[in-house]
């Protein structure tokens, strides 16, 4: 069934096989129907039993004549009467009945057969009707009966021999057509089971090719499960660079839901910004991420509004608040509308930049306050004093002889004069007064709120100490040091290189006069 | 004497007698039982339409005759296997199976008719041959299909 049930274009040699197939299973069936019911006519012909049994007749009719013969004999000698021999005639009669009956007709043997029998009949139904009609003439009968049946028993004997050929002839003829019966069923049942063979094989075939087929779609379904994975793989890859690039970034990041600041998505630097120890918050309001909360409004709105909102400096609150710059950009987070934001923390750049400006103003060497800063201060100064009315007075300080300190003890040595001579001046002055060092090996000191003579005393103590007390130098000797001052009071109106100019001159006075002296500027 | 026996001459009288000799087997041959035709019919009479083997050709015929069934009641010979012998010398064994099967027919007459010797009578033991097909096609219950029954013997 499966065969025929495979759809093949027609024409084609798959459908013209299988016509052939179909053709030659219907002529098969067709034989099988015919020699089984003339099969099925012959058994009932062959169950007809007597086939066999013409022989075993005959003799018996040879035995019959026999006690026939023998009766008469007996009636003969006295010893039997007509009553046996007519029951033996009659038994006789019966027996040729049923020999005739199996006889075919037509051929020799039957024909033969046959006259012997009629002539027995003739003899025996004779008799009979001899006996009844006069019992008297009993001894003539017996001894004619006695002579005529011993003339027919070459021809008995035949009638056994013949019967046997029949019998043998029927069975033959009864075997051949048994035999050919049974070689038609055999070639109808080798048929039969060669072209179940090839139906068998035909479906394997069928069965195959769906396997294959079967085989080819899972190979399919498998390359492209292998490259899902791949893809999948891949993205996860990437996710997971994206993860580590944005968990790596030195800002903090959140991205927040604009309906509820849900936080969406957040990296490692925002929790250590937070220091929210571990657990991340569940939602982040700027309002209170920020310090200042109107300008976080703001930035929620310049963002939810679609700006890009940059480098904005903001306070944050957190375990350890900090400075941070603040970028805002809206996002879409699937369907959701959300804000990304950045968090810089911006503390350590304004130390630095506040480190810078110390350093810009500071002389590397004394750590006192350099040129360019003691000149801003002098300026700050001028303009308070200016302001307020109120007086102050600028020192310049040389080092007598400095060059041949560094000439004669090295450079080091003379950075050593210089550090301690610094030391010696702070300690000398007030918390109000601005020490720098101008350059080389002068320095300057600004003294707000203060007289001329006021400062001209502080000078002079400085000179006197610096010349009592000899710098001790770290190969273990000592340097007698001296200063020269010039002091200038500022005067109304004067510019600050004015002021300068005047104090530079009350030096040069000093230096001119012999050194260790504090001169007046005019 | 049977009456359709009526009109034979006295010389072929006993050739159309019926006769059987019933015993047990080992008992001496004088306390067989004899019956002739009007004790046979008093046993029980039954009559069977049905073809026979050796006339397979002919129509079915009313055979009448009494059941081995009734002949063996006598002797209380159930369960047993029946010789039953014929005038010829013939003789065949039918095992107790038939009896219950088939109970076959002592026949005594053939479309109401006496049967002669020379057609297998006065008595023939007949099967039921068209009630159950499988007696027909079957060699062994032609040969167990005696003719001129004489002699039945319960062993």
């Amino acid at each position: 069934m499966s065969l025929l049930s495979v759809s093949a274009p027609a024409g084609s040699p798959q459908a013209w096989a299988i016509r052939v197939v179909a053709a030659g299973l219907l002529a098969l069936l067709l034989t099988v129907i015919l020699l089984g019911w003339s099969s099925f006519r012959e058994a009932e012909t062959l169950s007809v039993p007597e086939y066999g049994q013409s022989p075993w007749h005959a003799f018996k009719l040879r035995e019959s004549v026999g006690r026939t013969q023998a009766a008469a004999r007996a009636l003969l000698a006295g010893r039997g009467g007509a009553e046996e021999l007519a029951l033996q005639m009659e038994l006789g009669l019966a027996q040729v009945s049923a020999v005739e009956q199996y006889l075919l007709n037509g051929d020799g043997d039957s024909i033969r057969m046959q006259t012997l029998l009629q002539r027995l009949r003739a003899l025996l139904d004779g008799g009979l009707a001899e006996l009844e009609s006069a019992s008297a003439q009993a001894q003539a009968l017996a001894e004619r009966l006695e002579q005529d049946l011993a003339a027919l028993d070459p021809a008995m004997h035949q009638l056994v021999v013949d019967a046997h050929h029949h019998a043998t002839q029927l069975r033959q003829l009864t075997r051949e057509r048994l035999l050919d019966r049974l070689y038609g069923l055999a070639a109808v049942m080798s048929l039969l089971a060669l072209s179940l063979v090839y139906l068998l094989v035909k479906s394997l075939a069928v069965q195959r090719q769906q396997h294959g087929l079967t085989e080819a779609l899972q190979a399919a379904n498998a390359e492209l499960e292998q490259r899902v994975a791949q893809r999948t793989q891949d993205i996860e890859f990437e996710r997971r660079l994206q993860a580590d690039i944005l968990d790596a970034s030195p800002s903090a990041i959140a991205v927040l839901r604009l309906s509820d600041a849900a936080l969406l998505y957040h990296n490692e630097q925002l929790l250590r910004s937070l220091d929210a120890g571990g657990a991340p918050p569940v939602t982040l309001p700027l309002e209170q991420l920020f310090v200042d909360a109107d300008a976080a409004q703001q930035l929620t709105q310049a963002a939810t509004g679609g700006l890009q909102v940059r480098d904005l400096e903001l306070e944050v609150r957190a375990a350890h608040p900090f400075t941070a710059l603040v970028h805002a950009q809206r996002v879409q987070i699937g369907r959701e509308p959300a804000l990304a934001v950045w968090l810089h923390d911006h503390t350590r750049r304004k130390q630095l930049e506040q480190e810078l400006q110390r350093l810009a103003h500071t002389d590397m060497l004394t750590g006192l306050l350099n040129r360019r800063a003691l000149l801003g201060r002098a300026e700050e100064t001028l303009h308070a004093a200016h302001r307020h009315h109120r007086p102050f007075v600028l020192l310049l300080i040389d080092v007598d002889h400095f060059k041949r300190v560094n000439d004669g003890h090295g450079h080091p040595a003379g950075d050593q004069v210089l550090i301690e001579l610094a030391q010696r001046m702070r300690a000398a002055l007030r918390a109000i007064d601005f020490c720098g060092r101008f350059g080389g090996e002068e320095f300057a000191v600004l003294m707000p709120d203060t007289e001329l003579e006021a400062a001209y005393r502080v000078a002079e103590r400085m000179r006197e100490r610096c010349a009592e007390t000899p710098v001790l130098l770290a190969s273990g000797q000592s340097l007698s040091i001296t200063l020269s001052l010039g002091v200038a009071q500022w005067r109304a109106g004067e510019g600050i290189e004015a002021l300068l100019a005047r104090a530079d001159a009350a030096l040069y006075e000093a230096k001119r006069t012999g050194r260790n002296r504090v001169v007046q500027a005019r | 004497m049977p009456p359709g026996a009526a009109s034979v001459p006295s010389g072929t009288a006993a050739a159309t007698a019926v006769q059987l000799r019933l015993l047990r087997q080992g008992e001496p041959e004088s306390a067989a039982r004899v019956f002739e035709l009007a004790e046979l019919q008093a046993l029980g009479r039954r009559t069977v339409v049905t073809r026979v083997p050796w006339a397979r050709s002919a129509p079915p015929g009313r055979w009448e005759g009494v059941p081995l069934s009734r002949l063996v009641a006598q002797l209380r010979g159930e369960g047993h296997d029946l010789r039953v012998s014929a005038l010829n010398g013939y003789h065949a064994i039918l095992p107790w199976s038939d009896i219950s099967r088939f109970d076959p027919l002592l026949a005594w007459s053939f479309e109401g008719q006496p049967i002669r010797p020379r057609n297998k009578g006065p008595l023939v033991l007949v099967y039921p041959f068209d009630q159950h097909r499988e007696l027909l096609g079957n060699e062994v219950y032609n040969d167990r299909s005696v003719w001129h029954v004489n002699r039945i013997e319960i062993q």
